[in-house]
């Protein structure tokens, strides 16, 4: 409060003594009490009641005009709508948001005026993404204010009260018939079948979602029944697993468009079953599969289970995703059809040094139609330098790229893996039209140039070729002799960062231009463009500009 | 071409696929036929136009949002992120993203509206109502009454 000036005093002191006077003489007429006869009590009272209605009277006056001063605030030139639907945004997280939105977010909203209050009040969907966590009043609070709007609901099976019930799970299943998804999520401890059961297994006519995570958690019991009571949701679309098994039946595959099945360790997943679970699902969209264990006998009789014929067409397939062990992955692939436009993803952690990496795929993928629109592969170490990625990049019908395929090797030393991926996935991969190959530090002398030429040459349709970081080798063996023709098709040629000395690369292009007489047929390497920016020298400037088109360099000097 | 006339009565020349861009603009353009009528916006004043027509130019040949685009966006989750163009448009001050939002309002062009909107939305998460009050100079005006309801009700949420 600010200190009241002198002046100001003064006029306090004249007025509010008889302003008050005459307020306690009405509330005494009032009530009926008289000046003289009433009790000191009584006296006291009607002084209380009227200074507690000059207090309302000011404090009102004030929240009025205060409620004024808002409403010239520039934000609240936004009508309602407006602002209820910047909220419902502000409860959204950003693809970059490293943490989900506050659970207090639609209380902190609600705190900001009066208007804002009104406003959030009369969003329902504000209220309707719930963190079941809290006291029973703050449960009964998201509940009524979300009204008759679908419920997203996160829970944590392990929650208890004194009792040992879960509220949780009673307070929401009274609006089961709003559940649009459940995310069940338990991180540590231990978690009981029953737990869960408590929420997934009452029937919940409206649900199209249901994640239940609980890695890192034991979970213990047995299943107690059959999911959602044996009535399946009939807009579930979306189911992730991590760390648990539930008992998905085919009706349930039916109609899903998204599956994930993460670190399911105990018991071990039979890849049949999951096999099988694919054929039921062909409205598939998104399917993920990671670090599932597999059952050791079924590991062992892997070459007879090879045999088990299976063609399981996912039409709509958009995005597979797999993380597995390498086998494991040549066993899926080998057994479902995904459309040209789906992309493929790869994952193989802690790779060996003996593991053999011809068994991603199988011998004759034609069944993984994206790879016959891949046009541009790119190879090179992952971002911590321990692995390798391959990415397979097409065109689409817009003129834009679009990644179709990505396969990354984590856990092994330097990018040996490139090499190793490229001689096992040449012959395979040669169904795809590829024109253009980037490769990145394929830098160890110990590697052979015959095999990086020969995976070249599996695709005749090459035309650029990228080389960053490579051993001064693998550009010498692109050198055209009479009995050795490697990549007849290349147009252009990207060097950077290869120490390879200017003799050897004048040497090099010089026998891919119509230089080199014992070229056969004749001019079949006349348009080739070098790109090299690093290799400036005045002598390769003065050999090669007046031969071909070399972008990067100045002017022969 | 279509002649846009503001508030403060300047007058604009556009494309008739930049300004078609607001649904508002092309129904008009529909129902009134080929025609050298200007059309007037009595909500949208001249500066805060210029921007808007800048955002319409830029998106002129991208798929409007359909019916079922916006049915689908009520029921699905949304993401607040917005394109590097329209992170850079975006940046002006409070008054004109205000403006910007009124308009793409009035004009019904749901694409700017959402970045407006996404915009206000990313100022405020994370926010406590403290931070949010002085960020868009407002005051706390609540009753004692409701003060007493918020602090309960923040007392809940911190109870866990």
């Amino acid at each position: 409060m600010c200190e009241l000036k002198p002046g100001i005093q003064t006029i306090l002191a004249d007025i509010i003594p008889p302003l008050l006077q005459t307020l306690v003489d009405r509330v005494r007429q009032y009530c009926d009490i008289d000046a003289e006869k009433g009790s000191f009590m009584e006296e006291i009272e009607a002084l209380k009641i009227a200074s507690n209605a000059l207090n309302a009277y000011t404090t009102s006056a004030l929240c009025s005009l205060l409620y004024r001063h808002n409403q010239l605030a520039l934000v609240h030139r936004l009508p309602d709508e407006v602002l209820s639907l910047i909220f419902l945004l502000s409860a959204e997280p950003a693809v970059t948001d490293k943490q989900p939105p506050s659970k207090l977010h639609p209380i902190r909203i609600s705190g900001v005026c009066q208007r804002w209050r009104a406003a959030a009040l009369e969003t329902p969907r504000l209220w309707a993404r719930v963190h079941a966590v809290g006291p029973r009043p703050l449960m009964d609070l998201f509940s009524s204010r979300s009204g008759n709007a679908p419920l997203h609901i996160s829970a944590s099976p392990r929650l208890r009260d004194e009792d040992g019930e879960d509220y949780q799970a009673f307070h929401w299943s009274q609006h089961i018939n709003r559940w649009a998804s459940l995310k069940l999520i338990e991180r540590e401890g231990i978690v009981h079948y029953n737990s869960v059961w408590e929420w997934v297994g009452q029937a919940a006519p409206s649900l199209e979602a249901l994640d239940v995570c609980m890695y890192g958690c034991s979970v213990l019991g047995i299943v107690p029944g059959k999911l959602f009571n044996g009535k399946v949701p009939p807009h579930l679309r979306h189911i992730s697993l991590e760390g648990i098994h539930l008992p998905l039946t085919d009706e349930i595959f039916a109609n899903l468009t998204k599956l994930r099945l993460a670190r399911m360790l105990d018991p071990p997943t039979d890849v049949i079953d999951l096999l099988q679970a694919l054929g039921a699902s062909p409205r598939l969209e998104e399917l993920s599969v990671e670090d599932i264990h597999y059952d050791f006998d079924f590991i062992n009789s892997r070459e007879l289970v090879l045999d088990v014929p299976l063609d399981i067409h996912l039409n709509h397939l958009q995005h597979l995703s797999l993380l597995l062990e390498a086998w494991v992955i040549q066993f899926i692939l080998a057994r479902v059809t995904i459309p040209p436009r789906a992309k493929l993803e790869i994952g193989i952690k802690n790779l060996s040094h003996d593991q053999d990496l011809s068994h991603i795929f199988p011998p004759h993928p034609s069944n993984l139609r994206n790879l016959q629109s891949i046009h541009t592969l790119i190879f090179s170490p992952s971002d911590d330098r321990r692995g390798c990625m391959v990415g397979g990049i097409s065109v689409t019908s817009g003129g834009g790229c679009t990644s179709l395929l990505s396969i990354v090797i984590s856990g092994a030393h330097s990018c040996a893996p490139v090499q190793r991926i490229m001689a096992s996935l040449g012959p395979t991969l040669s169904l795809m039209p590829i024109k253009h190959i980037s490769l990145e530090q394929y830098s160890n002398r110990k590697w052979s140039a015959t095999t990086l030429i020969n995976t070249f040459n599996h695709f005749p349709s090459l035309e650029i070729l990228l080389l960053s970081q490579c051993h001064a080798k693998f550009l010498r063996a692109l050198t055209v002799t009479s009995s050795h023709h490697p990549c007849p098709g290349l147009r252009t040629l990207g060097i950077s960062d290869c120490a390879i000395s200017d003799d050897a690369l004048i040497a090099m292009v010089l026998s891919r231009t119509k230089e080199n007489k014992e070229i056969r047929p004749p001019g079949a390497y006349a348009d080739l463009c070098l790109l090299s920016p690093l290799h400036g020298s005045t002598a390769v400037r003065d050999a090669l500009f007046p031969l071909l088109k070399v972008e990067g360099l100045d002017g022969p000097a | 071409m279509v002649n846009l006339v503001t508030s403060d009565n300047e007058s604009f020349t556009v494309e008739k696929a930049v300004a078609s861009r607001s649904v508002l603009i092309k129904n008009m353009l529909e129902d009134v036929g080929e025609s050298d009528q200007p059309i007037p916006l009595p909500n949208v004043t001249a500066s805060v136009l210029k921007k808007v027509l800048e955002y319409c130019d830029h998106h002129k040949n991208e798929p409007m949002p359909t019916s079922e685009d916006l049915a689908a966006e009520d029921t699905r989750k949304r993401t607040t992120d917005i394109g590097e163009w329209d992170q850079k448009f975006i940046q002006v001050d409070q008054e004109m993203l205000f403006e910007i939002i009124l308009a793409a309002n009035y004009l019904d062009i749901k694409p700017l509206l959402d970045v407006g909107c996404k915009t206000v939305a990313n100022m405020i998460k994370g926010k406590t109502p403290e931070e949010i009050r002085k960020l868009f100079n407002i005051v706390n005006d609540f009753t004692p009454e409701e003060e007493a309801q918020i602090k309960k009700e923040n007392e809940w949420a911190e109870d866990r």
